[in-house]
């Protein structure tokens, strides 16, 4: 019996002695020791590192304040930090910036070893939103006519975003619990435009008022993930409601309709919501040849106000194979269900969707510096109670891509890529019959003071259908350089071009016009300078202009007289920003920062019927910093 | 043998299975190992190991390098048992003992005196930049496939991997105890290749990316996803979403399976257009629906109405629980 028992008892030391394997460590001299050395790690002692830098943020403004979209234009202080500290196993980071009230973020980063991870995110910023102004050109007239509520009210909301991750993690082994919360919030006021009155004929009265924003969106998640031999799987389920906590409806007085009686009604609702996502991943080892992932999640979302649901089912798989180290495959499954459920709704139900899609691409490093890739993907999706909404009722999708890079002697590098797109049954007017997009870019690094990108894109568009034609054309022109002009002087220069234009039938209840144009484009450019004198002082400055045009261009009387109908939405406009900063640091870990914004907003040919008024606005930031 | 010692035996083998259990579930399998970038991450077979103190005893060049890397992640991470660090200057440099060779705290001190640096043979170490992207994303899976990494769950199949994007590429590692890219950092970083989308951010409506209070990383997982575009979420709408949760639904009247898409009206990134829409209204909305009548009889006053925005009339076109006057979803309440 004795005899027995040691035997188990060295075998199951034998055993675990073999799974863990035999280890080794180093000495000083770089000598392999044996375990029963004494090889113990001391972590470094570091100094912890902090910065602050108080400061006063200064804003003015003219015009309104939504010539300047996401800045605060109030007075208010400033504050930024920075603190790293190292008392080993604790690790803490902490970066703040608060700009002004309604302006900051702060990152945050605690570790206890590789045991314990945790980080929060939090930006805020502030978002001046435009109002249209309603224009009523004969107001002798009741029908239609408009009722501003809000004319001397300017909008402006203030968004909050925080994330918070925690990861434990089991010592020794690779098992993590993770705890995760996402929060978004929104506070002020935006412009309400609607119609009361029954909306027929002689009966248009629309309206302009000030609504109160105030609403949370919440998301938290709990899930664990290990190691488990050949593979890794992980568990998540995440809970997310939408909360509102403002003006979650509206009430205003209707006249009678053929459906309702006058009355106070409500109007532009915003429904509370609730929804719940499991997830479920697994994923062979990352560095074999053949790399295999699925992922399976259900999703629920639910209206509180009614009766109205969506469950959702998505599967995914991924498999990339690498035969032979030049070639690469990667083969993908995607699935995506939908089923909507809309009880309350009496004129037609939802329409709930099933997709899949498969893709095979293939990747050869033809010579050093030179890979191709070319790809095919399939996608197949299927509607319910399509007919009901006059769409069809399955669309399937063809997509074939070609891309190539490479570099060449002079440091220059190329890449290009072609997409053909064949879209048979298409349900939406926008959607093309097939498009073919091409793309070429250029790097070029002539010498080390020198470089530039260059880059040109550009997709076409056709749909023939018995009822309309369609054609629609997408380009954008991409540059950027950066010349080190001194050893302490850099210039860089940006410029952008983006044009849409699309000529499609379109039609106006019993008239229909043929190849009406539309066109919209941004041309923006901008040029910076950098200056550093001395190591202590850095100098920057800045300019930015962009000029966008759009309309479009009926050519039938009736849509020209007595006023044509596309001068409402015809747009020209010249944005124009300058910035300049300036820091100098001083001994003993002083330090002082200056930043000037000026932007100016110009709406060139003054429409009234857009949400673009002239406006300009200056900001400057005077921070003071210390370090140690 | 009794049925006593039958139990002890029985017990034994199940422990010795947890045990070794254990010790296997930790261990990485690959299947098929990738022969080629194996061999490119060796290093030179005439070099010995000699440890980060031995590869930094005599020079001070790297002493920031090696202090951040002591207080990052990485440097907190010790092998079980021996309480050695686990990674280390020669875990992705290759054994250092040839790039070292005759570097003596002597020489480099005469040197320093001529004012000349000192350098290591660092030609004889694994030439990381050379290395292709397979090859220099492996030295990184190695280990974080085996401490279950998962937000590199999709990645070997995701369209970085597939677009020769290495974890180089984006992770500085001697940049600092940071290894995380910061959110506030990654436009500037995703901007050196992604010029076309860097172009969009300069149009007149934007997320403000530029302006570093939106990120990149809210939309997209840089890790791999299987969604198109590297969503972060399983479709555009989830990932708009996130942030617009009042656009959401589901409503009792939808706009068909439109908003299921929040790209076939809006421009995520930038547009010369208000509010991001891919065109101005009304032609917007003309191009999928009959606009109001427009012959002569109806007067200008009218067409006003119809055609300055159809938002003014139609403002809940996102989908709403509430009817129009006609009782139909006309998304007029």
């Amino acid at each position: 019996m004795k005899r027995h028992l040691l035997i188990s008892l060295f075998s199951i030391f034998l055993i675990s002695g073999i799974a863990s394997g035999e280890s080794v460590s180093i000495n000083d001299e770089g000598l392999i020791l044996h375990d029963d050395d004494e090889a113990v790690y001391h972590f470094p002692e570091i100094k912890p590192e902090v910065q602050i830098r108080p400061g006063f943020w200064y804003a003015d403004h003219s015009g309104p304040k939504s010539s300047n979209e996401y800045e605060y234009l109030e007075n208010t202080a400033s504050l930024y930090g920075r603190l790293i500290m190292f008392p080993f196993p604790h690790r803490v980071f902490l970066n703040l910036c608060v700009k002004n009230t309604n302006d900051y973020c702060a990152d945050f980063r605690y570790a206890y070893g590789n045991l314990v991870l945790a980080r929060f995110i939090d930006r805020t910023f502030h978002h001046n939103l435009g109002k249209y102004t309603l224009i009523d050109p004969d107001s002798s007239t009741k029908n239609p006519g408009i009722d501003i509520r809000d004319a001397e009210d300017e909008y402006g909301i203030t968004g909050s975003t925080s994330s918070l991750s925690v990861r434990f993690k089991a010592p020794d082994f690779p098992l993590h619990l993770n705890i995760n919360g996402w929060r978004v919030k929104k506070n002020g006021t935006a412009q309400q435009r609607s119609l009361i009155g029954s909306g027929y004929y002689n009966d248009i009265v629309r309206i302009s008022q000030s609504r109160d924003i105030d609403n949370e969106t919440l998301q938290y998640s709990i899930g664990a993930n290990s190691h488990l031999g050949p593979i890794e799987a992980e568990i998540s389920h995440a809970q997310r409601t939408h909360s509102i906590i403002g003006d979650g409806v509206l009430t205003d007085n209707y006249t009678a309709t053929a459906y309702s009686a006058a009355g106070a009604y409500e109007h532009n609702l915003i429904p509370e919501l609730k929804g719940s996502t499991t997830t479920f991943k697994i994923h062979t080892d990352y560095t074999g040849r053949l790399v295999g992932s699925a992922t399976v999640s259900k999703k629920t979302r639910e209206n509180s106000e009614n009766r109205s649901t969506a469950e959702y089912f998505s599967g995914s798989a991924g498999l990339t194979w690498i035969p032979v180290e030049r070639l690469n495959l990667y083969l993908r499954y995607n699935r995506k269900d939908k089923d909507a459920d809309n009880p309350d709704n009496p004129t037609k139900p939802s329409i709930s969707t099933g997709q899949d899609t498969v893709s095979l691409t293939f990747k050869y490093r033809l010579l050093a510096k030179t890979t191709v890739r070319a790809g095919y993907s399939f996608t197949d999706i299927r509607r319910d109670n399509a007919d009901l909404w006059g769409i069809t009722d399955s669309t399937r999708k063809h997509i074939a891509t070609v891309t190539a890079y490479t570099r060449v002697p002079g440091n220059l590098g190329l890449r290009a890529n072609y997409t053909y797109k064949h879209i048979a049954d298409p349900a939406y007017y926008t959607d093309p019959d097939n498009s073919d997009e091409g793309s070429l870019s250029l790097t070029w690094t002539p010498f080390s003071r020198l470089n530039a990108v260059l880059g040109y894109s550009q997709r076409e568009e056709r749909r023939k259908d018995p009822t309309f034609d369609r054609e629609a054309k997408v380009s954008q022109i991409n540059g950027n350089g950066t010349l080190l002009l001194l050893k302490q002087l850099s210039m860089t220069v940006d410029y952008a071009n983006i044009m849409n234009k699309v000529q499609q039938d379109i039609s106006y209840a019993v008239n229909t016009e043929i190849g009406v144009p539309y066109e919209d484009k941004t041309d923006v450019v901008s040029v910076g300078l950098n200056y550093m004198p001395v190591k202590a002082m850095n100098l920057h400055g800045g300019i930015t202009y962009s000029q966008s045009k759009g309309s479009f261009a009926p050519k039938n009387s009736d849509l020209l007289q007595p006023v044509s109908i596309a001068s409402f939405s015809k747009l020209e406009t010249a944005e124009t920003g300058y910035s300049l900063s300036g820091s100098y640091k001083f001994k003993g870990g002083l330090g002082l920062k200056a930043d000037y914004n000026y932007s100016d907003l110009d709406d060139i040919i003054d429409n009234p019927y857009d949400d673009v008024e002239d406006g300009n606005s200056h900001a400057v930031l005077l921070t003071a910093s210390m370090s140690w | 043998m009794g049925k006593r010692l039958r139990i002890i035996i029985l017990l034994v083998a199940v422990a010795a299975s947890v045990i070794s259990g254990c010790e296997t579930m930790k261990s990485s399998k690959p299947i098929g190992t990738v022969i080629e970038y194996e061999r490119m991450l060796v290093g030179r077979l005439d070099a010995d190991y000699i440890g980060t103190d031995n590869c930094l005893s005599a020079c001070h060049f790297h002493d920031k390098i090696k202090r951040d890397f002591e207080a990052s992640t990485m440097g907190a991470q010790l092998t079980p048992g021996q309480g050695m660090p686990l990674v280390n200057c020669e875990t992705c440099h290759g054994p250092g003992s040839l790039a070292v060779k005759n570097l003596t705290p002597g020489r480099v001190h005469e040197e320093s005196q001529a004012g000349v640096q000192s350098k290591c043979e660092c030609k004889t170490l694994i030439d990381l930049k050379a290395l292709p992207s397979g090859a220099m994303s492996l030295l990184c899976l190695k280990c974080h496939t085996q401490n279950a990494t998962f937000n590199l769950h999709d990645w070997n199949a995701g369209e970085h991997a597939n677009n020769d994007v290495s974890c180089s590429d984006c992770h500085n590692l001697h940049a600092g105890p940071d290894l995380i890219v910061s959110p506030l950092e990654t436009a500037e970083m995703c901007f050196k290749c992604h010029q076309k989308t860097k172009g969009e951010f300069m149009m007149p409506s934007r997320h403000p990316v530029n302006e570093g209070k939106v990120f990149c990383t809210d939309c997209h997982d840089p890790h791999g996803t299987v969604n198109e575009k590297l969503l972060r979420e399983d479709s555009p709408k989830e990932s708009c979403t996130r942030c617009h949760a009042e656009k959401e639904g589901p409503f009792i009247y939808e706009h068909a399976d439109l908003t299921e898409d929040c790209t076939s009206c809006h421009k995520p990134h930038g547009s010369s257009n208000d509010n991001l829409l891919k065109a101005r209204l009304p032609f917007l909305c003309l191009q999928c629906h009959s606009g109001h009548t427009t012959t002569s009889a109806v007067p200008g006053e009218k067409k006003t109405a119809f055609y300055t925005n159809c938002t003014d009339c139609h403002s809940q076109s996102h989908g709403t629980d509430l009817p129009s006057p006609s009782g139909k979803g006309s998304f007029i309440r």
